[in-house]
């Protein structure tokens, strides 16, 4: 069979491909959009215990702790913030408790909170939002780093040609002057900004 | 390319070397200026000096419009020999050729004969055979043909291949009787004859692996004369014939041959070759028999196919991907502002359109600018836009926060609930088949039917939602999919505005009605 053929066939095969894929991502989102008279499960539920000199304080320990352990295990780059726990009300409280400790640096009666921190498939989505847009923000910096970088070697070796050609080469060495000095103070710019 | 001197340096007393411009067997060649501000062209000869400098010396009183212009012939401190001649901007036709693989316009190509044929009568009249007549030797400026490179010319009457072993012209014109060694003038005729050919057809009538393949072509193979212009047919038989003796008698019969075309068959004498008349014309002497109808000057060649070197090229590739970026950002702003996004997601958003239409835009105007359209190779530039298409799906995948990290514990197989790699699936599928779609090629020609065009955006558009619909829409990893669809809308559009336009030539019949209107 002719190169061309094998190319119309991997065309072809691609679209499958992907038709296949979004056939079954199609038939999954239907089954999971399916209304149902339970009312939705928690996904997760974990306890966190926090310690402070004050109520308030042991809470944000706790709601620390719990943050901590939310990047570790969502596998992304971003982890929310103790006030989007409490502003998803995600957490619940215990009542505090009094704790003594005898320890050396502990040493005195602590308060202790019990938290248990509840998360549900939405929470979870949105995570991922989140997580998402964070990247995106990060990599529109590096891209734009990057286009900067380019549009100057661009806006460099064009105005170097237009004006050689214009000057017919009176000019030649001075304008190479001129341009590595700008690629070099391009550079130097984007490496200071990166 | 590098050259012997280099820009500012006068190895030539009373000349400034500006730039190298060229550079071939028999010397290199360099735009330079004189002391007293005359821009010429100065050929350092090398290699065979004699051979070189025998047919310099016979053409430099030559003058004729059609003809490069030889000033002189100088030594320098070195020993060197320079070979002073008019310094010509315009492109060689092999460029232009180049770029058209179709060939010319019929009139185009006629216009561009003449100019030569003119050229190379002159000479035959002064008893020089050019002996390397080939495109690279034919240049157009101000409208006007030049026939350059005087380095192998050469006296018809030692028409017997001296003790060198130097060839003699370049393989793709040369003549089958080169090789017996016994030639004249009619070689130039033949090396035209191939010269219109490749004009009219885009190609050399006798192409090969090795020149030994090529001469023996030359030698024994008739031309295939299918693809040439019924017109053109007993001209091109004629000028192409294995023997020197049944070709045209000399290049002005040749000349009203082609010119008798247009004339509807009424031959006629090949037109004076300067544009301007040098005097004004003298009243005929009393008791002149016939006045003779004063020389018609010949008309500028036409301009229609506009000649743009590589360096050209690259320079308008910088500005149209400048200009790409400064057309997508406004676009990017306009969007955003219609759509109104929360002021922290507002910059994520632009840049979401920004970024995969600057470089889309680049991916389609960058192999457009130097892949010159050939017929029959749309479904190869269709796979390699495939492939490209697929490279900035991966990158506007990337773009969208796209992360390969998958699997591991606690909640993160809720987080990658999508199979693994059907997120940048969907995103190469999408552009790679958007791109595959469309002749993105089209929109950024030079010369496309019209400046700016809709229907391109409509088909980007309509491609863009059947795609969506079908790779993208399941997914819930792709934010907004809607927004590819822009993305490829906004591509159609950019690329015609910042890709260069020539209006197209009218039609032959319109252009005849208007010359005579």
């Amino acid at each position: 069979m002719r190169i061309s053929t094998w190319l119309r066939l991997a065309v072809l095969g691609l679209i499958a491909g992907n038709l296949a894929v979004s056939s079954s991502l199609l038939t999954a989102g239907h089954n999971r959009h399916r209304p149902t008279a339970e009312p939705k499960k928690p996904l997760l539920r974990e306890e966190f215990t926090g310690y402070g000199k004050t109520d308030f304080a042991a809470q944000r320990d706790a709601l620390k702790s719990a943050c901590a352990w939310l990047k570790n295990q969502s596998g992304l780059d971003w982890s929310p913030d103790p006030e989007y726990l409490l502003t998803h009300n995600m957490v619940q409280f215990g009542e505090p408790e009094d704790k003594k400790f005898e320890e050396p640096m502990l040493e005195g009666v602590w308060k202790v909170v019990k938290m248990q921190l509840t998360i549900t498939d939405d929470q979870v989505r949105d995570f991922q939002k989140q997580a998402q847009h964070q990247r995106m923000k990060e990599r529109q910096k590096q891209a734009l780093l990057i286009l900067l970088g380019a549009m100057g070697l661009l806006g460099v070796v064009g105005g170097y040609l237009r004006l050689e050609e214009a000057t017919k080469g009176y000019y030649t060495r001075l304008l190479r002057i001129a341009a590595i000095g700008i690629l070099v103070a391009i550079l130097a710019g984007l490496c200071v900004a990166g | 390319m590098k050259f012997t001197y280099s820009s500012g340096q006068r190895p030539l007393e009373g000349f400034t070397l500006k730039r190298g411009i060229g550079r071939g067997g028999f010397g290199e060649v360099y735009f330079a200026v004189s002391d007293g501000g005359k821009e010429v062209a100065l050929k350092l000869v090398r290699g065979d000096t004699q051979i070189e400098l025998r047919g310099v010396a016979q053409c430099l009183n030559l003058k004729h419009p059609n003809l490069v212009n030889l000033y002189d012939l100088r030594t320098d401190n070195q020993g060197d020999r320079w070979v002073v001649m008019e310094y010509i901007a315009g492109e060689p036709l092999s460029v232009i050729l180049g770029r058209h693989p179709n060939g010319l316009p019929r009139e185009l190509a006629r216009e561009w004969f003449l100019g030569l044929a003119r050229a190379v009568a002159y000479l035959h009249d002064h008893g020089i055979v050019h002996r390397d007549l080939k495109p690279a030797n034919i240049f157009l400026e101000n409208g006007m043909v030049k026939v350059g490179d005087y380095g192998l010319s050469k006296a018809i009457g030692s028409s017997q291949r001296t003790a060198q072993t130097h060839s003699v012209g370049t393989v793709h014109y040369m003549a089958p009787e080169i090789s017996t060694g016994n030639y004249g003038k009619q070689i130039d005729t033949y090396a035209a004859g191939i010269m219109l050919y490749e004009m009219l057809t885009g190609r050399v009538p006798f192409d090969g692996e090795s020149s030994g393949e090529i001469l023996m072509k030359h030698l024994t193979t008739p031309p295939d004369l299918s693809k040439i212009p019924t017109e053109y047919l007993p001209i091109l038989s004629k000028a192409l014939a294995k023997n020197p003796s049944q070709r045209y008698a000399s290049m002005s019969e040749m000349a009203r041959a082609v010119e008798a075309l247009e004339a509807g068959g009424a031959a006629s004498a090949p037109r004076a070759p300067s544009r301007v008349p040098a005097a004004a014309p003298t009243p005929p002497p009393r008791g002149a028999a016939v006045p003779v109808r004063p020389p018609r000057p010949p008309e500028p060649v036409l301009v229609a196919l506009s000649a743009v070197s590589r360096r050209a090229q690259v320079m308008e590739l910088c500005g149209s991907m400048l200009l790409a970026v400064l057309f997508t950002a406004l676009g990017s702003i306009l969007w955003t502002a219609i759509r109104q996004p929360k002021a922290d997601d507002l910059l994520v958003e632009m840049g979401r359109v920004f970024f995969p239409t600057v470089a889309a835009c680049w991916a389609i105007l960058i192999p457009s600018k130097f892949w010159t359209e050939r017929r029959g190779d749309s479904w190869l530039r269709r796979f390699v836009l495939l492939g490209i298409g697929g490279l900035v799906g991966v990158g506007s995948w990337w773009m969208d926060g796209g992360t390969f990290t998958a699997g591991g514990t606690g909640i993160s197989p809720v987080l990658h609930s999508s199979p693994p790699g059907a997120a940048e699936m969907s995103y190469f599928s999408f552009y790679a088949l958007a791109f595959f779609a469309m002749r993105w090629w089209r929109m950024t020609a030079r010369r496309r039917a019209h400046r700016f065009c809709f229907a391109p955006i409509l088909g980007a558009s309509f491609w863009g939602l059947v795609l969506m619909l079908l790779l993208i829409r399941p997914l819930t990893v792709v934010p907004n999919p809607g927004l590819l669809v822009l993305v490829l809308a906004m591509t159609a559009a950019i690329v015609q505005l910042v890709s260069p336009w020539e209006q197209p030539p009218a039609p032959t019949a319109k252009r005849l009605r208007l010359r005579y209107a």
